[in-house]
């Protein structure tokens, strides 16, 4: 098994569908909850931001630190999840 | 191109009427109040030395800076100090539009991205902080590189004057003389030190060292320096590299030997400098007898391995070996025992049924494949 965890791969194996923002790995409770506030209630929409900013990992996760104020670790656990995810079904 | 004052009024009406007729401004007739004059001063005057803030409109076409420009006029002859009293370029590199970045469109940010070689996606109001303060980082960045790519095209930028671009290239050049002289310099006091006779081994060293550095530290800032540098120094570079690596193998091998005999002085010399010495299994490891006959044969070994052993030896020669270990064994087994423990805890939470765990221990590898 990998350095992943298991929501990471619980995301990453579908499509998202209308998963909610909890379901992306590193967002947990306070921080979907935040996103939630901003708008960002479903998974595919903080996808969106994802690739609007081109799916550039760097800049996702400065903006996710500034949107809902998630560590170096959360942002990382996201944004790879995402990638992975883009990497296999977009 | 002459200073315009920025405080016309504390020149008297006499001046500033002789100043104005000197630059072709038209006076209205008769005599007018000062403060007449003083306007007509600012106006046109004072705002000629601000060019650049007056060509910003024309960069972008947002209907938005249209304004500006009138508000940049009265607010230059106001206050033209930023523009007028500082000559040197690198305020006004930052002074190009974007010294606050929040205040650029997003047409400007974006076009200001991309010159420093970034690709932005879409500036959309969720994106656009994003960009904003990855162009305050490149900012940061570029000076510092000397930002031979932005210079240039700032330059070519619209409506800059000839005068600032060639301020820009004089600036740059000055900025790659200096490394440049710092470089030779460099070069020749390694080449100077070797002329010298080296006295010892040490300052052999330390000089070889200081070439290398400099022949490592060559590439790394030619290459950064690369897309402005001319030719001419590349060619003078490398031949001096070349005079320098040569030097250096020449003396490296007799250094090599000096060094060689002074670490190993009791190595045995033979014609090609290489002795073998088969690594002596340890005594007293893995419950090897230790006797005192196999240490009578290290005179042809290094004196450490002696050292080591022989007071081991005659202090208990014949008791086990098992507690003079640097890890005594009992906690080397008690350490299998524990990770042998933790693996089989691992495996039981693996499995589902927690009926018998001993029983289907054989079953087990087998299940946790499969369920992997």
């Amino acid at each position: 098994m990998s350095s992943t965890s298991q929501k990471h791969r619980d995301f990453v194996a579908e499509p998202m569908g209308e998963k909610p923002v909890g379901s992306l790995a590193g967002i947990g409770d306070v921080l979907g909850k935040k996103l939630a506030d901003k708008g960002f209630d479903k998974a595919y929409v903080v996808l969106g931001q994802f690739l609007v900013l081109k799916k550039d990992e760097e800049l996702f996760r400065e903006w996710l630190k500034d949107t809902c104020g998630a560590n170096a670790k959360q942002s990382r656990d996201c944004s790879g999840c995402l990638r992975e995810w883009c990497d296999a079904f977009l | 191109m002459p200073e315009f004052l920025a405080d016309p009024s504390v020149l008297t009406k006499e001046k500033l009427k002789s100043e104005l007729i000197a630059n072709n401004v038209s006076l209205p007739g008769g005599e007018q109040r000062k403060d007449v004059y003083v306007q007509l001063y600012l106006q046109h005057l004072t705002a000629r030395n601000a060019p650049a803030a007056l060509a910003q409109p024309d960069f972008s076409s947002d209907e938005e800076r249209e304004p500006t420009p009138l508000g940049a006029r009265s607010r230059g002859g106001a206050a033209p100090g930023r523009k007028a009293t500082k000559k040197t370029d690198k305020p006004r590199l930052e002074e190009k539009d974007d010294l606050d970045v929040t205040e650029l469109s997003n047409e400007d940010l974006q076009e200001q991205l991309v010159k420093y070689g970034v690709t932005p996606g879409p500036i959309l109001a969720t994106t656009r902080k994003i960009y904003e303060k990855k162009l305050q980082k490149m900012k940061e960045q570029g000076p510092e590189l000397g930002s031979s790519t932005l210079l240039p095209t700032v330059s070519s930028s619209a409506e800059n004057t000839k005068q600032n671009g060639n301020n820009d290239s004089d600036q740059y050049s000055d900025n790659e003389e200096d490394p440049k002289v710092e470089f030779r310099l460099e070069k020749r006091e390694p080449l100077k030190a070797k002329t010298k006779t080296p006295v010892t081994l040490k300052q052999r060293r330390v000089v070889e060292h200081n070439q290398v550095e400099t022949t490592a530290q060559l590439p790394v800032d030619d290459a950064v320096m690369s897309e402005g540098t001319p030719i001419a120094e590349t060619i003078v570079a490398s031949s001096n590299e070349t005079l320098v690596v040569e030097k250096t193998l020449a003396e490296e091998r007799r250094v090599e030997r000096d060094i060689l005999k002074e670490m190993f002085p009791y190595e045995v010399s033979t014609p090609t400098g290489i002795s073998a010495s088969c690594r002596r299994p340890i005594k007293g490891a893995a419950g090897r007898p230790i006797e005192l006959s196999d240490f009578r044969m290290e005179e042809s070994f290094s004196s450490k391995y002696v050292s080591k052993y022989v007071p081991l030896a005659d202090d208990k020669p014949e008791k086990p070996v098992t507690k003079k270990r640097s890890i005594p064994m009992w906690i080397k087994i008690l350490l299998f025992v524990v990770v042998s423990v933790f693996l089989f805890v691992v495996y039981q939470s693996m499995e589902t049924n927690q009926g018998n765990p001993f029983s289907k221990y054989l079953g087990v590898p087998e299940a946790k494949i499969q369920a992997d």
